[in-house]
């Protein structure tokens, strides 16, 4: 409850920062102008200003956060292991290949983030394909086929950055991996929305059944689950919602391995509790620190960098503080 | 109720073999054996956690359909062995796991699962831990929560996988109570344990397994012998009969050194 309180906070505030003004009143006058016929009495450069710049990019860091720290708990409880990010079965990978392609063959932008999304798709598929053709247990299967498929993409990402223009094309994908949400658009964040409440949807209202996954393979079959088909089914819809990020803002580390982790501590490990937690505080967190990205210099600094600048000293000062510790 | 196994053939390449027996509600099977004898592979085959490789099981006459996973979880009630899992659950939302098999998929537990789950929890004694979380409480609170979520499924038979290693005197005997009481209120029970003991004092009838073979099948005080427990464990063992004071007679054994 607290935790909505928070992220509703954080949204607004996140449209008073900027080099442009806008005074409270008159934001809320525009944003509700959307919903309902109101006079407009504001210059077209609010409107531009509040709706064209600055909701895109919130929104964007919202779904964002949403979507690795609700795929990331998911993957914590799937393979059993509090250290495990939503990019463990190469998703991450696949698509800064497939950015990398894009760019290197110079593509436009918007087939940049397809291909960016199609290749983080491929990857886990790859995974998944690499990981039934194993015989033994099929967690360890899984992690195992994930690490080397994100092992085979980022060589021949590398490859791809030895064979780019080192003053044109390196730059532009080294600038991409970094991530960041400043060149989100409205048209982006219409083909980001789809995919990432297609994801997180799904694993929302399968929580309870993903608390059981957590014990384990043989004794949530005890339980009653087919626990394949589950398995299946949210490492979907966890891809999604992840590799739709990816292709819009790039690598963001951090938020989908540490978030659940604040979100336990705060809720305990219920699902119940935990995914809703873990969506709020993940989304409230992606915002304020884009909001630090684009205002702490004149020049933006890429998100990535400040995710686990700002995070990791906050998580080690709740190491400290917490009795229950990080599980 | 009656589980049939017939001939039942499982294990990594076939260590399993030939084993057949029946059990009936309100009975104890006990499954004596050392280590590698083969008790958790046929428990968790009965299950249907491993694919049997020949022979069948039954229920009420009914072959068992392996693959209808939600009908086995309300039928039967598995307790592994005790273990510690990675996330602190609470006691209580441990036992309301064992409701998943009767919730619709997109479901989580309701009121009436909480009051069930709350009972169980009472009947068992441990109605003090139901905040706690799991991975604290000690092993023989850890066994009785894991046997209250298999309880919480409602099945008609419990399997358990040693519910009394690792647990100390007072609570092995503890849990080994609640198991008899549940059988005297209709629950069939088949259990493997480490304890030769366990099996004379607490079993209807005995599953003797060596190297993956049935080597003995009956009423403990005719299967659990000198002999054959010398042919199991490699020890040499008495066999004592003690006179208990108005509560008949028991039977023990001492290992010779």
């Amino acid at each position: 409850m607290g935790l909505a309180v928070l992220l509703v906070g954080v949204f607004f505030l996140s449209f008073f920062l900027g080099p442009y003004p806008v005074p409270p009143l008159l934001l809320l006058k525009v944003l509700l102008a959307q919903v309902w016929s109101l006079p407009h009495t504001w210059s077209p450069t609010v409107e531009i200003v509040v709706l064209l710049v600055r909701l895109p990019r919130i929104v964007a860091a919202v779904l964002a956060g949403a979507a690795l720290s609700v795929a990331g708990a998911a993957y914590q409880g799937m393979f059993r292991n509090p250290l495990v990010s939503p990019d463990i079965l190469g998703v991450s990978a696949g698509a800064c290949f497939g950015a990398a392609l894009a760019i290197y063959l110079s593509w436009g932008f918007l087939a940049i983030e397809v291909s960016s999304f199609s290749w983080g798709l491929l990857a886990v598929l790859l995974a998944c394909l690499a990981a039934s053709r194993v015989r033994h247990d099929p967690v360890l299967a899984l992690v195992l086929s994930g690490i080397l498929v994100g092992t085979l993409f980022s060589s021949a990402l590398a490859l791809i950055k030895y064979l780019a223009d080192p003053y044109d094309q390196l730059p532009a994908i080294t600038f991409w991996l970094m991530g960041g949400l400043g060149r989100v658009t409205l048209p982006q964040l219409k083909w980001m929305i789809a995919p990432v409440l297609l994801g997180v949807l799904p694993l929302f209202l399968l929580r309870w059944r993903l608390n059981v996954l957590s014990l384990g393979e043989e004794e949530a079959r005890a339980l009653g689950l087919n626990t394949a088909g589950l398995r299946l089914l949210v490492v979907f819809c966890s891809t999604l919602a992840t590799a739709a990020t990816v292709a819009v803002s790039g690598m963001i580390g951090w938020v989908g391995l540490v978030i659940p982790h604040l979100a336990r501590i705060l809720v305990g490990p219920d699902y119940r509790r935990l995914l809703p937690a873990s969506l709020l505080l993940g989304s409230s967190y992606l915002l304020l620190v884009d909001d630090l990205a684009r205002s702490l210099s004149v020049a933006e600094i890429p998100l990535s960098i400040l995710t686990s600048l700002v995070g990791a000293p906050f998580f080690f000062w709740l190491l400290l503080h917490t009795r229950r510790g990080w599980a | 109720m009656k589980l049939e196994v017939k001939e039942l053939a499982c294990g990594y390449g076939g260590r399993v073999q030939g084993v057949s027996f029946a059990l009936e509600a309100g009975e104890i099977i006990c499954l004596p054996g050392p280590n590698g004898s083969g008790k958790t592979t046929l428990l968790k085959t009965v299950l249907g956690l491993l694919p049997p490789l020949g022979g069948e099981v039954r229920l009420n006459g009914k072959r068992l359909n392996y693959r209808a996973r939600r009908f086995l979880a309300q039928t039967m009630g598995y307790v592994p062995q005790n273990h510690i899992p990675p996330f602190p659950f609470r006691v209580l939302e441990v036992v309301l796991m064992g409701r998943t098999p009767h919730l619709s998929a997109l479901a989580s537990p309701r009121d009436e699962d909480l009051a069930l789950a709350r009972r169980l929890l009472r009947d068992l004694g441990i109605a003090h831990l139901e905040e706690r979380p799991y991975t604290e409480v000690s092993g023989g609170e850890r066994q009785l929560v894991l046997i209250a979520r298999a309880l919480a499924q409602c099945p008609r038979i419990l399997l358990l996988d040693e519910p009394t290693a690792s647990l100390d005197f007072g609570n092995q005997f503890m849990v080994l109570q609640n198991l008899r009481r549940l059988a005297a209120s209709g629950l069939a029970v088949l259990m493997t344990t480490h304890f030769p003991d366990h099996a004379l004092l607490y079993g209807h009838r005995v599953l003797l397994l060596r190297g993956g073979e049935v080597v003995g099948y009956g009423p403990p005080g005719e299967v659990i012998t000198e002999e054959s427990l010398a042919r199991l464990y490699r020890v040499k063992a008495r066999i004592v009969r003690v006179q208990l004071d108005g509560a008949g007679e028991a039977r023990i054994c001492i290992p010779l050194m």
